[in-house]
């Protein structure tokens, strides 16, 4: 039976990387989001932003429309039917890890004791 | 790292939570209280009907108003559209349905407590403790709606509860706009200019 470090690994690094978590947690409540949206809620810069989407994309965990808004480059984001079920999954995971730690934790003994 | 609790109830919310929107219809109902109340010397008119259109005149700005401060909210923070359920539009309806059996309610008892307004209160108490209470500025409201029901039991006029429904009405809609207003710039940190948007 594997411990819990080797499920720790086993976590999708995907998702569990925190700037892209909380891109996914966002498209997650929502149906699409913009670009300067998402750069709002997570506080990443457009840079560190753009390479995070750059990965879920290639991931195929979100679809990215490109167009223009004026001059503006605009662009709107949406979670894929396979992001939503890799996020489940993941807090699912996470879970699963938390309430074995709960069951594997040694309790400890008062000082008065 | 920002919370992602916050990041999934602010997002989920985020188009409701365009506070200063309320902000600016709440401003007629309180201009209604104060011609009711005989503090703007007559001013638009004397007359209830010619107030009556001011009163629809200056809703109908105060709604064109609220569009441009969405446009705003949109330009600063960017785009999140909700999904169907996290929209509001079947809470309304079910609240509005509601409201109305509870006018219904009121009319047929005929008592001196308000039953749509103890209503109300109910349903701000609920959104203010919702999530640990991270719209608590609700339950303000909820409170203003309960003193306005306790109006009749306290033998207060019909003249004066018509008042203060005005005020009640713009004042609530004034706490409500401000708090979520204050609950999104928080939560938001709107991107520096020279940090616009580039293609992926």
């Amino acid at each position: 039976m594997p411990g819990p470090f080797e499920e720790l690994t086993n976590l999708d690094r995907v998702v569990h990387e925190p700037g892209r978590l909380a891109i996914l947690t966002a498209l997650e409540a929502c149906r699409t989001a913009d670009f300067r949206y998402l750069q709002s809620v997570t506080a990443l810069n457009s840079g560190t932003l753009s390479r995070h989407l750059q990965t879920l994309e290639t991931e195929g965990l979100v679809t990215v429309k490109k167009g223009y808004r004026g001059r503006v480059p605009h662009m709107t984001l949406r979670l894929t039917r396979q992001g939503r079920e890799a996020i489940g999954r993941y807090w699912q995971r996470l879970d699963e890890l938390r309430r074995s730690s709960q069951e594997s934790r040694v309790p400890v003994p008062s000082s008065g004791d | 790292m920002a919370d992602l609790e916050r990041v999934r109830d602010v997002t989920k919310h985020y188009e409701r939570l365009h506070g200063l929107r309320l902000v600016a219809l709440g401003v007629p109902f309180l201009i209604s209280a104060a011609w009711r109340a005989g503090w703007l010397g007559g001013w638009p008119s004397r007359d209830p009907r010619v107030a009556g259109y001011w009163f629809v005149a200056s809703l109908g700005l105060a709604v064109a108003v609220s569009y441009v401060i969405r446009a705003w909210y949109r330009h600063r923070f960017g785009r999140a559209r909700s999904t169907l359920w996290s929209s509001g539009a079947l809470t309304l309806f079910a609240v509005s349905t509601a409201f109305l059996a509870a006018i219904g309610l009121q009319t047929e008892l005929s008592w001196r407590l308000s039953v749509p307004a103890l209503f109300l209160s109910a349903v701000f108490t609920s959104i203010g403790l919702k999530r640990r209470g991270w719209r608590r500025h609700y339950v303000a409201v909820a409170g203003v709606w309960v003193v306005f029901a306790m109006l009749g039991v306290a033998g207060v006029s019909i003249a004066t509860r018509n008042v203060a429904l005005d005020v009640v009405i713009g004042l609530s809609l004034m706490i409500a706009g401000l708090g979520d207003d204050r609950v999104l710039k928080s939560s938001l940190r709107p991107p520096m200019a020279e940090d616009c948007a580039r293609p992926v």
